[in-house]
């Protein structure tokens, strides 16, 4: 996959306090880090999926997992 | 003495080993080379062909003689002398001196067959050697050597080459070339030239001997077949041009009788009869494979009609036959012109549309012309035929095929088309007749007979001028919405007869005002054609033409024949009361709206009121760009018409409802969509979520996934702002990233940063992150630290 995501976006997104700044290339880690979590997002969703016998990932599986995920992902 | 006995007997001894021997060039170079590389550190290839012929003459008159010893001891220093390039050793020269001559000549044989390679005169020359009776022996071999006997001066060059060896060979063939290049000067047949020249150089290749005897022999033989296929060729290749010399002479005067015809005001209204036709034309513009069906018709046909005689005359006949034809449409116009006075400015409108029309129709005359000319230079098959008209005629058809995804363009193509069919023996006549016979029909049902006849014009020249400018299509349109109100007449007779003057107008405008608009169907174009002209003469008119024009439009849109007559039903009905009332226009297309349902079917009415009530509501703003644009107003009428006829709501109101409410509903789902916030887009947040996920996944999961994304980087947020203050800094590094991951458990003692940027992010993206050490002792990126 070579999607990349809009890093203006992104950049918005890290200011929690306008005044803040983002210094260079600092989005570049968190699109990595984007990336990671959708990963595992993607990961705990397939495998409730998976539990429940169903072929696809429906909401409630991904539902399920990101609770699971918000909390240990924690910094 | 003893030298010159040497040299007779060596002669003859030449001329036995030569005579016994078999041309041996090639072998003799490689034995040659062999010994001499053996023998001499020389250059050994120079010497092959020489140095073994050499060898020969030594063995053999030490076979036969042994006084070569001496004379060639003698003559080594004189023979290295001579010939330094040419041997290396003296006792080769021994050989040779049992005659330099010998040895010369053997040289020149191999010169001389490298001479023969490039040009036949090194042989010629060496023929004439009285001396060497080994010339007139049989074997060229021989003989070569027998010319090179006798001549040394000759062969100076050759020398050089021939001791080369290998190399002469490779100089034999570029030899061989010039010399075929030479021999093909002078033969007069430069077609054997090629063949002769591969044929020679190949000879060349294998054996230089052999080639050099021979080539002469072969030359000739090579040169006679070539010969007559370039003749064959070239006959060929003239009968072609000769062809195509005699198509353009004919398309000259085709195109000077379309000219002459094309002043003719008859022309275009033969074109219009033509078009009245339309409505069959009409549904044919519709599919524009049928168009060119059409024409593919006529187009083969006039490929049959392969002469341009029997073309020429052919046209002309038809041409005169249209003449007559567009003199009967005129003299019917002229009629239904004078019974109308009410619509008077209509009928200026009409006429300068006409003028325009025709104006017009002889700018198309002569860019049909153009476009025949063009279109039958392209057609291989068609200029063959290399007939004017059948360029013409096939022209028009190419042109449709061009034109096809233009309807304007196939309707033009129809136009021309036409002329051609008329052009063509017999089917103009036909055609122009049943042209005219529709003509008059509609004449007769309509007291609109001139708009009538004016339409159909209007709309062919409409057509063809489709492709050209706008203010011609304009008036053409207005011509080509009357003829299109003639189709729809001939459905609706009663009505349409009364109201079609009215219409007419009205359609004019519409078409008018559409012109730009390129629609399949010609209706549409028609129609807002004769809206412009409408609006050009009074604004009431054009209201109430535009209202009933656009309603014509947009049906015609929908259902081109269906709403076409509908509309143009209403449109004339409307028309009518219209033009009769210039007073407020709603209230009288009410009143005509209702009388028509009641005449008419409730279904046209509705899409009258329905889309003049539409109109109305855009006409007003409409009219104004309209005027102006008289396209797009058009357009966005028409759609909302059609899609407003296509609901046929029974009542007025529910018309004037349903038109505002479409745009309104369109509008809030977008805005609602535009204010919720996306943490990122759908797209790349899916994707990558699916490709994680290896499964399929529903696409409904897209909003939970937008809030999970945005609580977490909320949280993000805050905590490389904590980070950073940390560090006594004001802004997010990616230090403080880095320290993030590692509190995440993304990062751990074995899963070190850069193994999680190799693995997640894209090649830019990892240059700007990972240091990489480049040339220079420079690292990329620079690093703070």
């Amino acid at each position: 996959m070579s999607k990349r995501a809009p890093r203006a976006t992104l950049k918005f997104h890290m200011k929690s306090n306008a005044d803040i700044r983002i210094g260079k290339d600092a989005d570049l880690m968190a699109q990595l880090n984007l990336l990671v979590v959708l990963h595992h997002l993607a990961e705990e969703s397939r495998v409730k999926a998976f539990e429940e016998k169903s072929a696809t990932v429906k909401v409630h599986h991904v539902t399920a997992a990101a609770k699971k995920l918000l909390k240990s992902v924690r910094g | 003495m003893d030298s010159v006995d040497e040299d007779v007997s060596a002669r003859d001894l030449l001329r036995r080993v030569l005579h016994t021997e078999l041309p041996r060039s090639p072998v003799t170079r490689s034995t040659t080379h062999v010994r001499r590389s053996a023998r001499l550190n020389r250059t050994p290839g120079l010497e092959s062909p020489a140095v073994a012929l050499r060898h020969r003459l030594k063995r053999k008159l030490h076979e036969s003689t042994q006084s070569p010893l001496p004379p060639p001891k003698r003559q080594r220093s004189t023979g290295g002398k001579t010939n330094p390039p040419a041997v290396a050793t003296p006792p080769l020269y021994d050989d040779d001196v049992t005659t330099r001559g010998l040895l010369r000549g053997i040289i020149q044989m191999d010169t001389e067959a490298s001479l023969l390679m490039s040009g036949q005169p090194a042989v010629q020359d060496a023929d004439p050697y009285p001396d060497s009776s080994v010339s007139s022996a049989g074997e060229k071999t021989e003989g070569l050597s027998g010319a090179e006997l006798s001549d040394l001066t000759l062969h100076t060059e050759p020398l050089t080459h021939v001791v080369r060896g290998l190399s002469r060979r490779k100089t034999q063939r570029a030899f061989s070339v010039s010399a075929f290049e030479r021999q093909l000067d002078e033969l007069p047949d430069k077609s054997v030239e090629e063949g002769s020249v591969p044929q020679e150089k190949q000879d060349v290749s294998q054996d230089l001997d052999f080639s050099a005897g021979s080539k002469s022999g072969l030359n000739l033989t090579l040169k006679s077949p070539f010969v007559e296929k370039r003749t064959e060729r070239a006959g060929l290749k003239r009968k072609v041009t000769s062809r195509r010399l005699c198509s353009v002479d004919v398309l000259d005067e085709a195109v000077q009788k379309c000219l002459e015809q094309a002043p003719l005001p008859d022309y275009a209204e033969v074109q219009d009869g033509k078009t009245l036709e339309d409505s069959s034309w009409q549904k044919f513009t519709l599919g524009l494979s049928d168009v060119t069906e059409l024409y593919v018709q006529p187009a083969a046909s006039t490929v049959l009609q392969k002469k341009d005689d029997t073309v020429v005359p052919d046209a002309e006949m038809e041409r005169d036959a249209e003449n007559e034809e567009e003199s009967a449409l005129e003299t019917v116009e002229e009629e239904n012109q004078e019974n109308k006075q009410n619509y008077v400015d209509e009928i200026q409108d009409v006429l300068d549309s006409e003028s325009v029309i025709q104006e017009n129709k002889d700018c198309d005359v002569e860019l049909v012309s153009q476009e025949e000319m063009v279109p039958s230079s392209q057609e291989a098959e068609h200029s063959v035929s290399l007939s004017p008209e059948d360029d013409i005629m096939l022209a028009p058809t190419q042109a449709m095929t061009e034109s096809a995804p233009e309807p304007q363009d196939v309707e033009e193509h129809d136009l021309e088309t036409e002329e051609d069919i008329e052009e063509e023996n017999g089917r103009g006549d036909s055609d122009t007749s049943q042209d005219l016979e529709r003509i008059t029909r509609r004449a007769h049902r309509s007291e609109g007979g001139r708009a009538f006849l004016t339409v159909p014009p209007g709309q062919r020249v409409t057509k063809s001028l489709g492709a050209g400018l706008n203010p011609r299509e304009k008036d053409l349109l207005e011509l080509g919405n009357r003829s299109r109100e003639d189709v729809p007449d001939e459905e609706v007779e009663p009505q349409g007869s009364l109201l079609s003057p009215p219409l007419y107008p009205a359609a004019g405008v519409t078409t008018e005002q559409s012109p730009q608009q390129r629609e399949a169907s010609l209706d549409g174009e028609d129609l807002p054609v004769v809206e412009g002209t409408e609006f050009t003469t009074s604004e009431q008119r054009s209201h109430e033409t535009s209202l009933s024009g656009k309603a014509l439009p947009d049906t015609e849109e929908d259902d081109p024949q269906e709403v076409e007559n509908q509309s143009e039903d209403e449109n004339m009905i409307d028309s009518e009361p219209a033009n009769q009332s210039p007073e407020p226009h709603s209230p009288a297309q009410e009143e005509e709206e209702e009388e028509e349902e009641e005449e008419e079917e409730e279904e046209e009415e509705e899409e009258e009121e329905e889309e003049e009530e539409e109109e109305d509501d855009d006409d007003d703003d409409a009219h104004s760009e309209e005027l102006s644009m008289k396209t797009p107003a058009f357009v966005k009428q028409k759609k909302m018409i059609a899609s407003a006829s296509a609901q046929a709501t029974p009542t007025v109101l529910k018309e004037l409802n349903s038109g505002p409410a479409p745009q309104v509903v369109k509008r809030r789902p977008r805005q609602k969509r535009e204010t919720g916030s996306d943490v990122l887009p759908k797209s790349y947040v899916m994707s990558v979520f699916k490709h994680f996920a290896k499964m399929k996944v529903a696409s409904d999961v897209y909003p939970v996934i937008n809030e999970i994304l945005k609580k977490y980087f909320k949280r993000l947020a805050e905590d490389l702002e904590v980070y950073a203050t940390h560090a006594k800094r004001k802004t997010i590094e990616i230090e403080d990233f880095e320290l993030l991951m590692r509190r995440q458990r993304f990062v751990t003692d074995s899963m070190p940063v850069n193994i999680l940027i190799e693995k997640y992010l894209p090649l830019e993206y990892r240059k700007l992150l990972i240091p990489v050490a480049t040339s220079g002792n420079k690292v990329v990126p620079n690093r703070r630290r």
